[in-house]
């Protein structure tokens, strides 16, 4: 039976999962390695709903690095059949409403999950336009019309 | 409301450098949060391959973004171009980059519908020592001069790169210390006869050489002690390759005509996968090289047989006398076997029958046949599955 960690969210609900799932996190694997992970750790910053992501994420990362192990023949040389299924899970994974993939994007930049911040940085404006952009993320246009028109032209080589 | 606006400049950088550059530029006029930002981002990419883009419009933006960018430290430049461009305005562009600290460079220059000379790169990117990644392709090295600068590279990548003679890839290799990955697609006439690769720090080794020949000769050197993965794909007429004791995983599709250095070569193999398409040796056939390599790689654990060329593996007999002692590789160590072009010839039945009966730690074999009739299959299926198996557990999957 493997050590088991409890996270506490910030409803204080609280997730118990496996020590190797846990490890994923960079920043619990050195709590876990300082021995203070005792009782459970409080995530303050992250809600329930994108815990539970979190923890989705981690727990495939895991078992598919595990199942690479085992089955050293289910896989070309590189272990690429498996990469695409997780490619292809990954992108899947990511297919959540805006706020969820920013709170997901934070909580990956928190806890330190390199691909998974990398994942969600890729996902957040790949492939839209200036106006869907301000649209999805609420960003206010500050500039009067006449400082906008300016930074179009300083940079109208760009915008064709 | 717009939290994404609140990120620290490290975050939003971060989200920007994966973009495009053209998509980083555009952000700018989002607010005035975002105005500058663009300047700041530490990786450029540049695509070119709109046919009825304006050409002049292109080569203005690189300039540009390129010149105006303050990011302390260029971390990535790359390019992926379809279109001609002049050798003066890439030189501009790499000799700029270089300066400013740029550790990667993937420079994939391939104009479509135009006779392309291979473009010829300043010398100061040679000399680049800060460069980890290095991706090459459709460039002219002829008149680089040696000795060239790479102390941190740890990837290369040379496609259809055009050397002045043989020294001109050992002298590149030569001045890489700590290479680790190398991936070389060779093309036609590309003047070199002896391709040799002598790098002991290298890990992980590509070798495309079919299309590579001087004069029609070529052959192929290689001294790669610490190498894991290897990947050849290679018709040269001869071949040196010397002893890999940490190789992992190898992937041969290989036409030598002396090959009997080569294979002790693979001893400590894992993962093998094999296209025996045309004689590959000077064995007497594919099967005596295939139980070769089971009898001397007592660790492989998967295999896998495929035949691209269609049809003349195992062609030449039509008999096969199971050898008298059993290769220890299916006796202990096979967990996996792939065979992707299964005919279900009587010599390809005996070889199945001998796999499948010898190796008793098989999980799965998986046997896809060539296209043919749905009778055809069935025939092979039935016979397939009456085979005796040394592994109780081994399941057999068949299309």
């Amino acid at each position: 039976m493997s050590k088991k960690i409890i996270f506490e969210s910030s409803e204080g609900e609280s997730f118990e999962v496996d020590e190797a799932v846990a490890l994923e996190c960079q920043t619990i694997k050195n709590m876990i390695e300082d021995d203070c992970t005792d009782g459970g750790i409080p995530l303050a910053n992250v809600n329930s709903a994108t815990l539970t992501k979190v923890i989705d994420y981690c727990k495939k990362h895991v078992e598919a690095a595990a199942a690479a192990e085992a089955n050293a023949g289910d896989k070309d040389i590189y272990g690429a059949n498996k990469d695409i299924e997780l490619k292809t899970w990954d992108e899947e994974f990511v297919k959540v409403d805006q706020p969820l993939l920013f709170d997901l994007m934070l909580a990956a930049n928190f806890l330190i999950i390199p691909g998974l911040l990398d994942l969600t940085c890729k996902t957040m404006m790949r492939g839209k336009t200036v106006l869907q952009i301000r649209e999805i993320f609420h960003i206010k246009k500050d500039y009067t019309d006449a400082e906008e028109a300016e930074v179009r032209k300083e940079n109208a080589w760009a915008f064709e | 409301m717009d939290r994404i606006s609140f990120l620290p400049d490290d975050f939003l950088l971060q989200i920007l450098s994966l973009l495009p550059t053209k998509d980083v530029l555009t952000t700018s006029v989002l607010s005035k949060r975002w105005q500058y930002l663009w300047k700041l981002v530490h990786k450029l990419e540049y695509t070119y391959c709109d046919r009825n883009a304006d050409h002049g419009r292109f080569v203005s933006f690189v300039d540009r973004s390129l010149l105006l960018s303050t990011a302390p430290v260029l971390e990535s430049l790359q390019f992926n171009i379809r279109r001609k461009c002049s050798d003066i305005d890439i030189g501009f562009w790499i000799r700029t980059a270089v300066k400013r600290g740029l550790r990667e460079l993937s420079f994939d220059y391939w104009p479509h519908n135009t006779i392309n000379e291979p473009s010829k790169l300043p010398q100061s990117l040679f000399t680049c020592g800060t460069l980890v990644v290095l991706k090459l392709t459709d460039v002219s090295l002829v008149d680089v001069t040696f000795p060239v600068c790479f102390q941190l590279l740890k990837t290369l990548q040379l496609s259809c790169v055009i050397y002045l003679d043989d020294e001109t890839p050992q002298k590149l290799l030569s001045s890489c210390k700590i290479l680790q990955e190398l991936d070389v697609n060779r093309v036609k006439n590309d003047n070199v006869t002896v391709f040799s690769i002598k790098v002991p720090s290298l890990q992980k080794l590509i070798f495309d050489g079919k299309w590579g020949t001087h004069d029609g000769i070529s052959e192929f050197v290689m001294n790669a002690p610490s190498l894991k993965f290897l990947e050849i794909n290679d018709c040269s007429n001869e071949c040196m390759v010397e002893k890999m004791p940490e190789l992992v995983a190898a992937n041969l599709e290989a036409i030598y005509w002396n090959t009997d250095n080569i294979l002790s070569s693979f001893t400590s193999v894992k993962r093998l996968s094999l296209c025996l398409g045309e004689q590959f040796c000077t064995c007497e056939t594919e099967w005596d090289l295939l139980m070769y390599f089971l009898k001397h790689s007592p660790k492989l654990r998967a295999l896998r047989l495929n035949d691209r060329s269609g049809g003349i593996f195992g062609a030449r007999i039509d008999h096969w006398d199971e050898p008298s002692s059993i290769p220890e590789s299916l006796m202990f160590s096979l967990e996996t076997f792939e065979w992707t072009t299964y005919r279900g010839w009587q010599v390809e039945k005996e070889l199945a029958t001998f796999i499948l009966k010898h190796s008793r730690r098989l999980k799965t074999a998986t046997i896809s046949p060539q296209p043919t009739s749905l009778e055809n299959k069935h025939r092979m299926l039935t016979e397939l599955a009456l085979l005796s198996r040394g592994s109780t557990t081994c399941q057999l999957v068949f299309g």
